[in-house]
C-alpha cells in the first residue's frame, strides 16, 4: 500500500511539472504577442537606435523558437533574466514582493475561513431560520460584489471615517485590515456556502443520530463528528481558494497599493516586462499546484478511509 | 511662471488691439467699396466721359440724377446700417477678448498672490507627501529610461550640468557648469563650476564627470556591462579627455548641434564616480546618491521614497534658473496607483498632493475650502496627425485624399477645440493652433480665424473637393493621455457631422505607440507633440524632432514617399533648423516651417492637456517653467498651520 501511496505522489508530481509547463508555456507565447516591451518602456523621444540596441540587448530580435528555448533552459536554472523595468534580475524583483502578496493571501484566507465557517455552521444548524437567511445573502453578496469595487467602498466609507485605518500602502500594521476583508470577502461567501452544504449533508448521517442517541452534549456531536467530517470538502476548497486568493490580489494589491505580487504582475503586464511576468508566473503556479499536492496528502490524514484505502 | 503670464499678457493685449483696429478698418473698407473713392486716373477718365454724356442728354439725366439721389441715399442708409452693425460685433468682440482678460488676468492675480507668499510663511521644516500614480522600477536615473518616477524620485535626488530658462532653452552658463563648442567643431567642453558637491561629499569635477559619460557608453573599466538607457544618446561622444580639473573636452566627429542636450540636459543627471565603484550598481540603484536639491533617504519599492533637503545644494531658492533649493525639510513619495485611492488618500489626510487626477476626480475637490486643484499647462499639444505624403489611401489602394489641402483644412474647420474644452474637459486647456502651446512666440498659435471651428466651410471644403463621405480610422493610442475617452468621442462626432465618415480605434498605449514606431499605423493617429513655450523652440523635447518630419519616431513620412512640394519645403527647413547651431537662426527656420505646416494643415491641432494636481490649501506651487512637464515637489511650499 506504502508503495501505492508512493506511485500515485510520483504521478501527482510529474502531472503537477507538466502543469507549471504548460503554463509558462502559455504565458511566453501569450506575451510576446503582446507588443514590443522597449517600444512601450522607452522614453517617449527615445531615438530609433535606442530602440534596436535595447531589442538586441534583450535577445528580442532573435526567433521566437530560439526565444523559447532560451526560456526553457532558464527555467531549469531558476533564471529568468533581467527585468526590462528594473534592470535587476527578475527573481530578484519577484522574490522582494513574495513576502507582502503571502501576508496579504494569509490574512485574506484567514478572514475567509474567520467568517466562512463559523456562518456556515451556523446556517446549518439553524437552517431556515433568519440567521441562514442571512448568511446566505450575505453570501450572495460576497460572490456577487467585484473586489475592486468593494476595496474602493471601503476606502470611502470605512478609512475616511477612522483615522488609524489608513487608505493604502503598508506602512503600519492596520494596513492590512481593509486589503485583507477585501480579498477575504468573495472566498468567505464559497467558504460559508461549502460549510453549510457539507454540515447539512453531515448532520443527516446515521452516525451523528447515534451520537445524540449515546447522550453527548450537541457541541460535542457537532464539533467533533459533524464538523471534523464536514472538513473534507473544505479543505478541498482551501486548494482552490489559494488560487482565487492570488488572483484577486492582483486588483486588490492594485487598490490598496499593496506593495505585492499582484501589483507587479500588473505592472509588468502593461509594460510588458517578459521575464517579471514569467517568473511571477511561475511562482503562483508552482505555489498552486504545491498547495493541491498538500490538499491531497492532507486528505489521507482527514480521512482515515483513505489512508486505509477504504474508498 | 511670472515671465510666462507677462507673454500672455502682452500677447492678448496686442490681440485686442489688433481685433478693434481690424473691425475698424473692415467697416471703413466695406464704407470705401460701397460709395467709392476716386482719386486715381481710371476714376478721373471714368468722370470725364460721364460729362460728355450728361452734356448730350441733360432732360434725361435730371430725372436720372433724382433717381441716382435716391439710390446713393439708400446705399448711405445701407452703409450705415452696416457700419454700425459691425462696430456692434466689433465692440462684442472686443468686450469678449476683455472679459477673456479679465478672467486671464484673476487668474493671474491668484498666481501672483501665491508667489509673493512670505518666506516666513513657508515651514521649512516641512514634510510635503505626495501620493504618486507610479512610482520608478529603479532610482539609478541612467537605467530608469522610461520607466516612471520623473517625480519621485529623478527630478529631487539627480542634476544635470546644463540650465534651462524658463521657456526651456538650455543656457550655455547658469548651471553645474558652462559649455562651449571649439571653432573648428571638433569638440565640445563642459567647464564645471568649482565647489560643487554630490550627497555624500564627493567633488563634481573633471575625473566624475570624465567616468560619468564612461559608465553610460560603457566603456568605465569598474563595469564594462554597464547598461544604460542613454547610451544611445551618448552616442555622438568620441574620446573623453580631462582638460585640466574642471573641465572635460569630449570629441566629435562630426558637429553635433545638441551636444549641450544630449550631456548636460535633463535626461543626463550627474551621479558620484567614487560611491558607484565602491558599491556596485545594483546599490546605486536602490541607494542613489546625486547632487540634486534633495538627498535619498529610504525607499521601499513601490509603496515609498523619502528624501531630505540637500542643505549644501549648489543653489538657492531665487537662483536664476530651474536649480533652486527645495522649500520642504522633507519629501515623501507614496505610490498608490488606483486614481480614486490616491484621491482617498488626500481626502484622509495622508498625502498633501494627490499627483496627476483625471477632470472627474479634479472636479470632486474643485469649489471646496479644504482643498484646491491646481492646473499645470502641459508642455505638450494633442494633435491628429495626418498621412500626407502617401500617394493612395494604404486601405483603399486609391488616390489618397489627404494629399487635398482642401480636405485637410476641412478636418481642421470640422473640430470646435474651445466646445470639448468648455464642456467636457476642465476648461483650463489651451486651444493649439500649432504644434506649439500657448505662449509660443512668435505668435503662429495666435493666428485666429484661420482654422477656427466653422463647420459650413469645413462641409463646402469637403464637397469642393469632392469627398463627402471620406471614411477613416483614427488611431487613438489610449491609457496615458487625460481623459481620453471623454473627448475623443467629440471629435470623432464633428468629423462626422461635416461629411467625414470616421471609425476610432482606441488601442493600448503601449501597443498602439509600438506600431506607430513600426510604420504599422497608416491611417491618421493622435499624438501628443512636444512643444516648448515662450519662444524657445529648441527644447529638449522639440515637436518636429518626434513627429511629421521624415524619420521622425512617430512620423508617418518616410524616406520612400511621395512628398507634396509644401512637405519637401518644409522638411528642408527642418533639417536646415535642427543642424543650426546659431539659436536665433534655428527658431527662425523652425517659424518659417511652421507657418508652412500650418497653411498646408499638415495635422489638426487640438488642445494642450493640463497636468491636475488636487493639494490641501496650505501647499502653494510655483511652476517655474512656462509649460510644465509635470508638478515638481522641489517648487512646493507648505505654510505654517
Amino acid at each position: 500500500m506504502r508503495s501505492e501511496l508512493g506511485a500515485t505522489a510520483v504521478g501527482r508530481l510529474l502531472r503537477s511539472i507538466a502543469v507549471v509547463v504548460g503554463v509558462v508555456s502559455i504565458v511566453f507565447f501569450l506575451s510576446r504577442g503582446a507588443g514590443d516591451p522597449v517600444s512601450r518602456l522607452a522614453p517617449i523621444d527615445a531615438t530609433q537606435q535606442e530602440i534596436e540596441e535595447a531589442k538586441e540587448r534583450y535577445g528580442l530580435n532573435d526567433p521566437l523558437i530560439e526565444q523559447y528555448g532560451r526560456f526553457l533552459w532558464d527555467i531549469v536554472r531558476l533564471e529568468f533574466g533581467q527585468s526590462f523595468r528594473a534592470t535587476r534580475p527578475a527573481t530578484d524583483v519577484v522574490g522582494e514582493r513574495l513576502v507582502a502578496t503571502i501576508q496579504l493571501g494569509a490574512a485574506g484566507l484567514f478572514v475567509a475561513f474567520a467568517i466562512g465557517i463559523p456562518l456556515g455552521i451556523v446556517a446549518a444548524v439553524r437552517r431556515g431560520g433568519v440567521t441562514d437567511i442571512l448568511s446566505r445573502l450575505g453570501a450572495l453578496f460576497g460572490q456577487a460584489v467585484p473586489n475592486f469595487w468593494l476595496g474602493l467602498m471601503l476606502i470611502l466609507f470605512i478609512a475616511l471615517y477612522i483615522d488609524w485605518i489608513p487608505t493604502g500602502g503598508r506602512t503600519t500594521p492596520q494596513s492590512i485590515i481593509l486589503p485583507a476583508i477585501t480579498l477575504g470577502s468573495f472566498p468567505a461567501a464559497a467558504v460559508m456556502r461549502f460549510t453549510r452544504s457539507a454540515m447539512l449533508d453531515t448532520l443527516q448521517q446515521d452516525y451523528i443520530r447515534t451520537a445524540r442517541a449515546k447522550g453527548l452534549t450537541e457541541r460535542a456531536v457537532l464539533f467533533k463528528h459533524a464538523l471534523r467530517n464536514s472538513m473534507l470538502a473544505v479543505i478541498t476548497l482551501l486548494g482552490l481558494q489559494v488560487g482565487n486568493i492570488l488572483s484577486g490580489a492582483i486588483i486588490v494589491e492594485t487598490v490598496f497599493a499593496w506593495p505585492g505580487l499582484g501589483q507587479l504582475i500588473i505592472q509588468s503586464i502593461v509594460a510588458t516586462d517578459y521575464p517579471v511576468v514569467q517568473a511571477s508566473v511561475l511562482l503562483t503556479s508552482v505555489w498552486i499546484v504545491f498547495i493541491n499536492l498538500v490538499v491531497d496528502v492532507s486528505y489521507t490524514f482527514i480521512d482515515p478511509r483513505i489512508r486505509t484505502g477504504a474508498i | 511662471m511670472t515671465r510666462h503670464w507677462t507673454q500672455l499678457r502682452r500677447s492678448r493685449l496686442s490681440r485686442r488691439s489688433l481685433l478693434r483696429a481690424s473691425a475698424k478698418a473692415g467697416v471703413g473698407a466695406a464704407g470705401l467699396a460701397l460709395v467709392g473713392c476716386g482719386g486715381d486716373d481710371d476714376d478721373d477718365q471714368q468722370q470725364a466721359v460721364a460729362q460728355v454724356q450728361q452734356e448730350q442728354d441733360q432732360p434725361q439725366q435730371q430725372a436720372m440724377q433724382q433717381q441716382q439721389q435716391q439710390q446713393a441715399m439708400q446705399q448711405q442708409a445701407q452703409q450705415q446700417a452696416m457700419q454700425e452693425q459691425q462696430e456692434q460685433q466689433a465692440e462684442q468682440q472686443a468686450q469678449q477678448v476683455q472679459q477673456q482678460e479679465q478672467a486671464q488676468q484673476e487668474e493671474l492675480d491668484r498666481s501672483t498672490a501665491e508667489e509673493e507668499a512670505e518666506v516666513s510663511e513657508v515651514d521649512l521644516d516641512a514634510e510635503i507627501i505626495v501620493g504618486y500614480g507610479s512610482f520608478p522600477p529603479t532610482l539609478d536615473i541612467t537605467t530608469a529610461g522610461g520607466g516612471g518616477g520623473q517625480g519621485a524620485s529623478n527630478n529631487l535626488h539627480f542634476a544635470a550640468l546644463a540650465a534651462y530658462n524658463s521657456g526651456r532653452v538650455i543656457q550655455a552658463e547658469g548651471g553645474f557648469g558652462d559649455w562651449e563648442f571649439t571653432d573648428d567643431l571638433s569638440s565640445f567642453i563642459w567647464r564645471i563650476k568649482p565647489g560643487v558637491t554630490f550627497h555624500n561629499g564627493e567633488p563634481l569635477n573633471a575625473e566624475s564627470l570624465q567616468f560619468y559619460y564612461e559608465r553610460i557608453l560603457g566603456r568605465a573599466e569598474y563595469n564594462p556591462d554597464f547598461e544604460s538607457s542613454l547610451r544611445a544618446r551618448a552616442g555622438w561622444m568620441g574620446d573623453i579627455s580631462i582638460v585640466d580639473e574642471q573641465t572635460v573636452s569630449i570629441a566629435m566627429d562630426t558637429p553635433f548641434v545638441d551636444a549641450p542636450e544630449q550631456s548636460g540636459g535633463i535626461n543626463f543627471g550627474l551621479l558620484p564616480k567614487q560611491y558607484i565603484i565602491d558599491n556596485g550598481d545594483d546599490h546605486f540603484a536602490n541607494n542613489p546618491i546625486g547632487c540634486g536639491a534633495y538627498q535619498f533617504m529610504s525607499w521601499i519599492p513601490d509603496q515609498e521614497i523619502r528624501s531630505q533637503r540637500f542643505e549644501n545644494f549648489a543653489f538657492d531658492h531665487d537662483a536664476p534658473f530651474q536649480w533652486k533649493a527645495g522649500w520642504a525639510k522633507y519629501i515623501t513619495g507614496r505610490y498608490f496607483p488606483e486614481e480614486q485611492a490616491r484621491a482617498a488618500a488626500l481626502e484622509a489626510g495622508e498625502v498633501d498632493i494627490a499627483y496627476r487626477i483625471s477632470p472627474d476626480v479634479a472636479g470632486q475637490f474643485e469649489d471646496r475650502d479644504d482643498f484646491k486643484v491646481i492646473a499645470l499647462p502641459d508642455v505638450r499639444v494633442m494633435a491628429l496627425e495626418l498621412p500626407v505624403n502617401q500617394s493612395l489611401d494604404p486601405i483603399t489602394g486609391e488616390e489618397n485624399p489627404w494629399r487635398d489641402v482642401r480636405v485637410r483644412q476641412a478636418a481642421n474647420y470640422a473640430i470646435d477645440a474651445d466646445a470639448i474644452i468648455e464642456n467636457l474637459l476642465t476648461g483650463t486647456e489651451e486651444r493649439a493652433y500649432s504644434p506649439f502651446p500657448a505662449g509660443y512666440d512668435p505668435p503662429i498659435g495666435n493666428l485666429p480665424g484661420q482654422y477656427n471651428y466653422d463647420p459650413d466651410k469645413a462641409r463646402a471644403l469637403l464637397e469642393e473637393a469632392g469627398q463627402v463621405g471620406f471614411a477613416f480610422t483614427i488611431t487613438l493610442p489610449t491609457g496615458l493621455w487625460t481623459a481620453d475617452r471623454i473627448w475623443m468621442p467629440a471629435v470623432q462626432q464633428m468629423l462626422n457631422d461635416v461629411g467625414f465618415q470616421v471609425e476610432v480605434d482606441y488601442a493600448d498605449f503601449g501597443n498602439a505607440l509600438s506600431l506607430i514606431r513600426n510604420n504599422e499605423v497608416p491611417n491618421p493617429f493622435v499624438f501628443n507633440q512636444a512643444g516648448v513655450s515662450s519662444g524657445a523652440p529648441l527644447g529638449p523635447a522639440f515637436a518636429y524632432r518626434l513627429v511629421t518630419t521624415v524619420g521622425s519616431p512617430y512620423s508617418h513620412a518616410q524616406e520612400s514617399d511621395d512628398f507634396l512640394p509644401e512637405f519637401v519645403e518644409f522638411q528642408a527647413l527642418i533639417e536646415e533648423a535642427n543642424a543650426e547651431f546659431d539659436q536665433q537662426r534655428a527658431n527662425d527656420l523652425y517659424y518659417q516651417a511652421s507657418v508652412i505646416s500650418y497653411e498646408n494643415a499638415f495635422q489638426v491641432p487640438l488642445f494642450g492637456l493640463p497636468h491636475l494636481y488636487a493639494v490641501k490649501p496650505e501647499i502653494l506651487y510655483n511652476e517655474y517653467y512656462g509649460t510644465s512637464t509635470g508638478l515638481n515637489a522641489i517648487y512646493a511650499q507648505k505654510l505654517k498651520t
